[in-house]
């Protein structure tokens, strides 16, 4: 039986509540969007985390000397 | 989208509160360029929590960044690639929703929240009176999401420059171009900051936010005239 990337978003959201997520929020863009378009587009944002496709962030804009 | 006035209140309160953190502890706070790096201080340091910021690779055209919340931590993931504005707005929202939300607020069904988002940004689009005047309350997940992209928008472009700024496009001495580039925000941003609606919103967000604090420096004020009055 195949699964939406809703589904699986809400698999994924489930493990993660029981190793202590509590709260997830998102920015998305764009207009007249599909719930399952951006489902499978968080998914990809984690497979590519799992994947090690991520670095650390910095702006290098801090005003402190 | 409806939006609670006691959460819009509330949310202008708490961009106050991080301006006047970064005053005290920021070098060079009222630069036009908000620094995200030393707002994420200020946050993890008001709100004792610590805070990772990774930009993800993968392949996408509407997911711009996530927050996730945990006990005392969190970490933002933002889509790598989308220009270095959006990426810093992007953060900047993210980090508003570790200031702003509440736990009625919080919810870990990350599908149930998009879900809810794009119910009220479909009705947001529909033209409809009818539909528009049927409008209730959005669900507090969405209303969050409104809420930290507004207080994003407050912190980047601050409320004080945009009447004026309105007034120069209309003369012709500026261009949301070159007030994007002043601000280091995407130039959307600016104009979403000029929609009548989102300067409304500010309007009762600051002149709500200012009568309390007003009313919280005048019942200080007694006592001060008591302590006068025993000497």
């Amino acid at each position: 039986m195949s699964e939406t990337s809703c589904d699986d978003l809400a698999n994924r959201f489930e493990k993660m509540a029981a190793d202590g997520l509590l709260d997830v929020k998102f920015y998305v863009a764009g207009r007249e969007l599909v719930t399952e378009q951006v489902c499978r587009e968080v998914n990809r944002l984690y497979e590519a985390l799992e994947r090690g496709e991520s670095a650390e962030l910095d702006f290098k804009d801090s005003h402190k000397s | 989208m409806i939006v609670e006035t006691a959460k819009i209140e509330a949310t202008f309160r708490k961009v106050k509160q991080i301006k006047e953190y970064m005053q005290e502890y920021c070098i060079a706070p009222n630069r036009a360029k908000l620094s995200v790096e030393d707002l994420q201080r200020c946050i993890s340091e008001m709100y004792n929590i610590e805070i990772e910021k990774r930009e993800v690779l993968f392949e996408g055209d509407y997911l711009r960044g996530l927050v996730e919340r945990y006990e005392g931590r969190a970490r933002i993931l933002i889509r790598a690639g989308q220009g270095e504005e959006w990426m810093r707005f992007t953060a900047t929202k993210e980090l508003c929703h570790l200031a702003i939300d509440q736990v009625e607020d919080w919810s870990p069904r990350g599908h149930e929240t998009i879900q809810a988002l794009l119910i009220e940004e479909r009705l947001d689009q529909d033209e409809n009176d009818a539909a528009q005047k049927a409008r209730k309350l959005a669900d507090a997940r969405a209303q969050s999401e409104k809420l930290a992209e507004i207080a994003a928008g407050e912190l980047m472009y601050p409320h004080e420059f945009r009447e004026g700024d309105i007034k120069d496009i209309a003369s012709g001495k500026t261009t949301l171009k070159a007030l994007a580039m002043h601000f280091h925000v995407p130039t959307y941003i600016i104009g979403v900051a000029h929609h009548p609606d989102r300067i409304r919103i500010a309007k009762l967000g600051w002149e709500l936010t200012n009568k309390i604090v007003g009313i919280v420096e005048a019942q200080k004020r007694p006592q001060k005239a008591k302590r006068g009055q025993r000497r």
